[in-house]
C-alpha cells in the first residue's frame, strides 16, 4: 500500500507544466510557419504533416494540462492503492508517446501517410486508455 | 458501388440492436425484447429496400438524363481517391489545364460574362445565370424539336470545355444526352465573346452555327476520362453518355485505379509500399515504360488516330479498350506522317503536323525518337517537381521538365552546347539572343491553332528548300520578318552548306513573311501574322513597318484571322488599347473598326502597286484546319 506522496504530485506537476511549455511552443512555430507561408507545411501536397503536427500540439497541450489536473486530483483527494506508480508511469508514458507519434510522424510522409514513428500515437493511446480506467477506478474506491 | 457510411451505420445499429436483444435476453421483458427484434428487422429491410431504391434511382436518373453523367465505371475510381495518398501528385494535376478540359458549369468553373445579349448573322443569344445554371435564350435552333413560344427557346449550359484559351459551352440539347454547342465561345486572354465561326481556320460558311451532338460522338473521346458516348444512332437517335471522370484525370494516364485504391486502404499494405517491401502497384507509371509506350499514352489524344472497326464500335457502346501502358497500335491506326494522301486538314504536304494537339506526329518524326530514349516525358513532366520553385499557375503553361536553365530541355543530351563558345559556333547567333535558343531554330511556330501559333514537335534543322516545297514558313524568316528567302538561304548554305533552292524575283527581293501574308494560303498567313506580333520577331526585324500589313490582315475573309491579327496587334505601341469587339464584325468592315480604335497608320515597305500586283496571286484554295 502506497500513499499518494508529494513527489508523485511534483512528478505530474512538473511533467504536466514542461509537457504543455513545450507544445505550446510547437503551437507558436506552427503560427510562425503560417505567418511564412512556408509550403514545406502549407502546400496541399503537405496536408498529411498539417494535420499530424496540428494534432500533435494539440494533443501535447491537452496531455500536458491533464497530468497538471491528475496531479491537483492527488493533492486534494489523495488515494491509496499499490497500482499508484504503475498509473502514474502509464500516464505519463502514454502523454509522451502519442503527441510524439504525431510530431515524428510528420517530419517525413509518404503521400498521405505519416512515416513509421506514427506508432507511438497508437500505442501511447493505448497507454492512456489503460491508465484512465485505472486513475477513474482509484477515485471511486477513494473513501 | 459506393456504399455510403449510412450504410454502414444503419447496418451496425441493426446488428447493435440484436446483440443488445441476444445478450440481455434474460433481463429484459419480452415486450421489450420483441421491440428490440422487431426494430432490427425494420431496419434490415430499410437498408436492402433503401439500396435497391439507390439502384433504380440511378438507373432512373440515367434515363432521364438530359446531359452526359460522371460516373466511375471499368474499374476507374476517380481523382478523389486518388488524392488521399497521392497529394502532391494530386495538387499539380487540380491545377493543370487537362482537368478542366471538361466541367460541370459553375461559378468556379465557367469564365464568360454570363449576361447580356450576343448577335450573330441577325440572331440575338441572351445569356442569364441563376446561381449554377446558365441560361442561353435563344431563336429556335435546326436541333430543337420542341415548343418554341415566339420562335425562341431557353437552354440550360450543361458542360463546358477548356479553360485555357477559350472556353466553349455545351447546351442541353431536349434529347436524351445528345448536347449541342452555344456558336459563341469565351476568348479567357481578351475576356471578350467571339463567334466560335471566327477563331478556326475554316473556309467563309464553311462552319454552321447548329453543332449538335460532337461532344458525345467526338469530344468525349479526349475531353473526358474513360469516356462512354453509348449512343443509338437508330431513328429515333439517343445518347445515354457517361464517363469515369469529366476532364482528362489520373487514370487517363495511368489507368483504372479502383483495385488499387481498394487494396490501398489496407494501412500493412501501404507501409509495405513504402519501405518497398511490395512489387508491383497494378497501377501503370508511364516514367518505366518503354519510350514509345510511355509516348502513346500522350498519342491517344494528341495524334491523327483512327480506330479499327471493332475498336470504334466498341467506343460508340462503351468507350475504347486501350488502356496506358497497351499498345494504341493493337486498336486504333496511328496515321503514317510519312504516308500518302495525307488530310491537308492535319498535315503540311511533307507530313509535318500543322494543328496544334497532335504532336506525337512531330515527336515520332524528330531524330531525338529514333534513338529510342525520347519521349514526351523527356521534356514535359506532367506533375510539377519538388524541385521548382515556380508557382503552379506558372509550372502549368508549358510543364517543362528542364525550367530552370535555357534550352534545359535539349541541353539534357546536347550537353557540348552549353559552352558559350560552342553555342554561338553551332547557332552563328550570340549566346544571349533568341537566336541561340534552340526551340526558334529546331521547333519554329509553324504549327496552328486556339487563335495563334505553336511550336512545332518535329525536331529539325532550317531548311529554306524543304520548307519551301512544303509551303511552309520556314524558321529564319518567322524571325527575321524584314529579310528575303534569298537571303536565308545564302546564310543557311554559307553557315551549314545547305542546298540553295531556286527562287524567283518576289523571293530575291521581298521579305519572306510578305509574300506568305500577301500570296499565301490562309493557313500560311495565319503563321506570318501571328509572326509579326512575336517579341523576339519584332525585336529582331523592327516593329512599326509592320502595323499597315497587320491592318490588312484583320480584314481577311478568312474570319479567325482576325483574332491571330487581334492578338498581335496588342503587342504594338499603338494598338495597345485596341479592344477585340471589332470581332464581332463581318471582315470587310474590320479594318475601318480598327483604323478607328488606333487611329492612322502609316509606312510599310511596299507600294500599293506591289501590294495589289501581289493579292492578285494570293493562294486561294480552301484552307481547313482541324485543330
Amino acid at each position: 500500500m502506497i500513499d499518494a506522496e508529494p513527489r508523485l504530485i511534483h512528478r505530474h506537476l512538473s511533467f504536466g507544466w514542461t509537457l504543455a511549455a513545450c507544445f505550446l511552443m510547437l503551437g507558436l512555430a506552427l503560427e510562425m510557419l503560417h505567418g511564412f507561408k512556408i509550403q514545406w507545411y502549407l502546400a496541399m501536397a503537405n496536408e498529411t504533416r498539417r494535420l499530424l503536427w496540428s494534432l500533435a500540439h494539440a494533443h501535447g497541450v491537452l496531455l500536458g494540462l491533464l497530468n497538471v489536473v491528475y496531479a491537483l486530483s492527488l493533492r486534494s483527494f489523495p488515494v491509496r492503492g499499490s497500482r499508484l506508480e504503475l498509473v502514474s508511469g502509464l500516464v505519463i508514458a502514454g502523454s509522451i508517446c502519442l503527441p510524439s507519434g504525431f510530431l515524428l510522424g510528420g517530419i517525413v510522409v509518404h503521400g498521405g501517410d505519416p512515416n513509421l514513428f506514427i506508432v507511438l500515437s497508437p500505442i501511447g493511446g493505448a497507454l492512456l486508455a489503460i491508465a484512465m480506467p485505472m486513475v477513474a477506478y482509484s477515485f471511486i474506491q477513494r473513501k | 458501388m459506393q456504399i455510403s457510411i449510412e450504410i454502414y451505420a444503419l447496418a451496425a445499429a441493426a446488428l447493435g440492436l440484436l446483440a443488445a436483444a441476444a445478450l440481455l435476453a434474460r433481463r429484459l421483458p419480452a415486450r421489450l425484447r420483441a421491440v428490440l427484434v422487431v426494430g432490427a428487422a425494420a431496419i434490415i429491410v430499410v437498408l436492402v429496400a433503401r439500396t435497391q431504391l439507390r439502384s433504380d434511382l440511378d438507373r432512373l436518373q440515367e434515363l432521364r438524363a438530359d446531359h452526359p453523367l460522371q460516373r466511375a465505371e471499368d474499374g476507374y475510381a476517380s481523382s478523389s481517391e486518388c488524392r488521399a495518398c497521392h497529394t502532391q501528385q494530386f495538387e499539380s494535376w487540380r491545377a493543370s489545364f487537362h482537368r478542366t478540359m471538361t466541367q460541370r458549369p459553375s461559378v468556379t468553373s465557367v469564365k464568360a460574362e454570363f449576361a447580356g445579349s450576343l448577335s450573330l448573322d441577325g440572331n440575338r443569344f441572351t445569356l442569364s445565370r441563376d446561381g449554377d445554371r446558365y441560361l442561353v435564350d435563344m431563336p429556335r435552333p435546326a436541333w430543337w424539336n420542341g415548343a418554341a413560344p415566339g420562335g425562341r427557346v431557353q437552354r440550360p449550359v450543361e458542360l463546358v470545355t477548356g479553360s485555357h484559351n477559350y472556353q466553349v459551352y455545351w447546351l442541353s440539347s431536349g434529347n436524351s444526352a445528345f448536347l449541342a454547342q452555344l456558336p459563341f465561345v469565351w476568348l479567357v486572354h481578351e475576356g471578350r465573346w467571339a463567334p466560335r465561326r471566327s477563331v478556326f481556320i475554316a473556309p467563309p460558311g464553311e462552319l454552321g452555327s447548329d453543332e449538335y451532338s460532337r461532344w458525345n460522338a467526338v469530344c468525349i473521346r479526349c475531353h473526358t476520362t474513360d469516356g462512354h458516348p453509348n449512343l443509338d444512332l437508330k431513328p429515333p437517335e439517343v445518347a445515354r453518355s457517361t464517363a469515369s471522370e469529366f476532364g482528362i484525370a489520373c487514370e487517363a494516364c495511368h489507368g483504372p485505379g479502383a483495385a488499387h485504391a481498394g487494396a490501398m486502404r489496407n494501412p500493412l499494405r501501404r507501409y509495405a509500399a513504402h519501405l518497398g517491401m511490395r512489387g508491383e502497384s497494378g497501377m501503370t507509371n508511364p516514367r518505366k515504360l518503354t519510350s514509345e509506350r510511355a509516348s502513346q499514352i500522350c498519342a491517344q489524344c494528341h495524334s491523327v488516330n483512327v480506330p479499327t472497326n471493332e475498336e470504334y464500335e466498341h467506343y460508340l457502346r462503351s468507350g475504347f479498350r486501350y488502356r496506358p501502358g497497351d499498345d494504341l497500335a493493337r486498336t486504333r491506326r496511328i496515321v503514317a506522317e510519312n504516308g500518302k494522301n495525307l488530310d491537308p486538314g492535319y498535315f503540311w504536304p511533307d507530313g509535318m503536323v500543322r494543328v496544334t494537339g497532335r504532336e506525337f506526329h512531330g515527336l515520332r518524326a524528330s531524330p531525338c525518337f529514333q534513338g529510342g530514349d525520347f519521349s514526351c516525358l523527356s521534356c514535359h513532366a506532367l506533375h510539377k517537381p519538388d524541385t521548382d520553385p515556380r508557382p503552379l499557375h506558372e509550372w502549368r503553361n508549358a510543364q517543362l521538365r528542364h525550367f530552370d536553365e535555357r534550352n534545359g530541355q535539349c541541353l539534357q543530351c546536347h550537353e557540348s552546347l552549353r559552352k558559350t563558345e560552342a553555342l554561338e559556333a553551332h547557332t552563328h547567333h550570340r549566346a544571349d539572343s533568341s537566336g541561340a535558343e534552340c526551340v526558334n531554330c529546331h521547333m519554329p511556330n509553324t504549327v496552328y491553332g486556339l487563335g495563334k501559333a505553336t511550336r512545332s514537335h518535329q525536331i529539325t534543322n532550317p531548311d529554306v528548300a524543304r520548307d519551301m516545297a512544303a509551303g511552309r514558313p520556314n524558321a529564319c524568316n518567322l524571325c527575321h520578318l524584314d529579310r528575303t528567302l534569298d537571303w536565308t538561304a545564302s546564310s543557311m548554305a554559307s553557315w551549314y552548306g545547305t542546298r540553295r533552292p531556286t527562287l524567283d524575283a518576289d523571293q530575291r527581293k521581298i521579305a519572306a513573311t510578305l509574300l506568305y501574308l500577301y500570296k499565301g494560303d490562309a493557313g500560311q498567313r495565319a503563321l506570318a501574322v501571328h509572326s509579326m506580333g512575336w517579341a523576339p520577331a519584332r525585336a529582331v526585324a523592327g516593329e512599326d513597318w509592320l502595323l499597315p500589313y497587320l491592318l490588312d490582315a484583320v480584314g481577311d475573309r478568312y474570319e479567325a484571322m482576325g483574332i491571330v491579327a487581334y492578338r498581335a496587334l496588342r503587342q504594338f505601341r499603338a494598338a495597345r488599347q485596341l479592344t477585340p469587339d471589332f470581332l464581332a464584325l463581318p471582315p470587310e468592315a474590320r479594318r475601318a473598326a480598327v483604323e478607328k480604335a488606333i487611329g492612322p497608320v502609316a509606312g510599310g515597305k511596299l507600294s500599293e502597286a506591289e501590294l495589289h500586283r501581289l493579292r492578285a496571286t494570293r493562294n486561294e484554295r480552301p484552307i481547313l484546319l482541324k485543330e
